[in-house]
């Protein structure tokens, strides 16, 4: 067909326009199963790393500048059945790697399941199977407890007593990271609450530091919000909570071993369980 | 009848995107790494390759030879779009493995290929039945490199263990053993077809 600018304007505008249309519509249609599909992952990967547990309230704060989010779990009675920590670390060999961390209500590493990785395949990757070396190498103890190098855990090479995977040190660097920043997490979710009632001041390395307690009402308020939205894990769907501003500010100042933990997580981590008993 | 049958097996022998035209040699060595891996990237190319060819074999006679190029890349586009939503929702995981090459079927030269040279100059049956015969020798040579990388480096195939994997030299799950099975899978598959 002859182009003029009158038929090729029009043309490139109708194709335009139904491929569009198209693809809205298919959006429209797999919006909701894509979002049923990520929750559904989700839910998996907690219950891999939890035990048994009946409502969950999640928390989303700051960690070394990545995201990091702490599902807090309670079972039928409102006791703490456990922690679950979606943590992710940038230093992999082929990019982000995603994880979720099981802590028990003593601090024990549970489990943990690799949720996203591009690492080398048939190496790097052996990080999300099941009984990896990584994984018994931390599991069922308290990372505390483990053999610290700058208060983290850390592979065999670099001073820690994690073994590495075979031919991927690199990548078993990013998951001993992606650990300490769910673990960092942890102590600030959970040892607020803790200390009440346990010795959380005996832990070398529990707890974070306190901010000013501007930034502490602000969390609790964001915690309360997120538990007025705190839903059962049987329909799918897992509570968020807006990140607020102050632990956005705090978290990466730190420090990896901290020293006593503070009231604002004590008051935010008892509102958040009030909600879901 | 028997053209049509024809226009099939051209695509899967003669005119074998892997083997013969060596077209799409980045999904080729990227997704191969296991069996199921190049089956899913070889089937969801061969969803988009029909679906466009069909599309753009009915459209050919509207569109001004100048604007023929964004024209075709649109609708290729919006099918790759459309795919990866399905995936996405349907098959997560599938989508997971694949990750980045799933819109990058976009610019594969396969499709954008037939488009060009089958489909805006033929019909919509025989454009789709083009369709159909390229991607299936697509699917079937991603496959065939897939399972020969899957022995070779983890032992197994179709991801179930053949018990000899520990023994299985690990490069062949790498990339420079990509392009060692596929050299190879080439040599063999023209010296049989060749003759």
């Amino acid at each position: 067909m002859k182009s003029t600018l009158l038929n090729m304007t029009a043309v490139l505008f109708a194709v335009t326009l139904v491929a569009s249309a198209g693809v809205g519509a298919v959006h429209l249609i797999t919006e909701e199963p894509i979002a049923r599909a990520r929750a559904a992952a989700e839910v998996e990967a907690l219950e891999r790393v939890l035990p048994a547990f009946e409502h969950t309230v999640s928390q989303e704060l700051v960690i070394g500048e990545l995201p990091v989010t702490v599902y807090t779990a309670t079972d039928g009675e409102g006791r703490i059945a456990g922690y679950a920590v979606k943590s992710e670390t940038r230093r992999g060999f082929g990019g982000v790697i995603r994880m979720m961390t099981g802590f028990g209500p003593d601090g024990r590493v549970l489990n943990v399941n690799v949720l996203e990785q591009t690492e080398t395949p048939g190496l790097g990757t052996a990080m999300a199977e099941e009984d990896n070396v990584l994984l018994r190498c931390v599991q069922g103890r308290r990372p505390a407890e483990m053999q610290l190098v700058d208060g983290a855990v850390a592979v065999r090479k670099d001073g820690g007593d994690v073994d590495a995977l075979t031919a991927a040190t690199i990548s078993s660097r990013a998951w001993c990271d992606a650990l300490n920043r769910a673990w960092r997490a942890y102590e600030v979710v959970a040892n607020g609450a803790d200390a009440a009632t346990s010795a959380g001041g005996t832990d070398a390395s529990s707890g974070a530091t306190s901010t000013s307690s501007a930034g502490g009402a602000a969390e609790t308020d964001a915690a309360s919000g997120a538990t007025s939205q705190a839903d059962t894990l049987q329909h799918g769907r897992t509570p968020r909570c807006e990140r607020s501003g102050p632990t956005k500010r705090r978290a990466p100042r730190m420090p990896r071993q901290g020293s006593a933990p503070c009231e604002e997580d004590t008051a935010d981590h008892s509102a958040a369980n009030e909600a879901t008993r | 009848m028997m053209d049509k049958f024809r226009i099939v097996l051209d695509g899967i022998v003669r005119n074998n995107p892997t083997f013969v035209l060596v077209l799409g040699m980045c999904p080729t060595l990227g997704t191969t790494t296991s069996a199921v891996n190049g089956m899913g990237m070889g089937l969801a190319t061969m969803a988009v390759l029909i679906l466009s060819n069909v599309v753009i074999s009915l459209i050919k006679n509207v569109i001004p030879d100048k604007v023929r190029i964004p024209a075709f890349i649109v609708v290729i586009a919006s099918f790759v779009t459309v795919i990866q939503m399905l995936m996405q929702a349907y098959v997560p995981a599938l989508y997971e493995a694949l990750g980045v090459f799933i819109p990058l079927i976009v610019v594969n030269c396969i499709i954008l290929g037939r488009a060009e040279a089958f489909a805006s100059k033929n019909g919509p049956l025989d454009s789709a039945l083009d369709g159909v015969g390229v991607g299936l020798g697509f699917t079937a040579a991603l496959t065939a490199v897939g399972i020969v990388r899957e022995v070779l480096g983890s032992g197994a195939v179709f991801g179930m263990s053949l018990g000899i994997g520990d023994r299985m030299p690990l490069a062949f799950v790498l990339a420079p053993g990509a392009f060692f099975v596929l050299g190879y899978l080439m040599v063999l598959f023209n010296k049989i077809v060749g003759k």
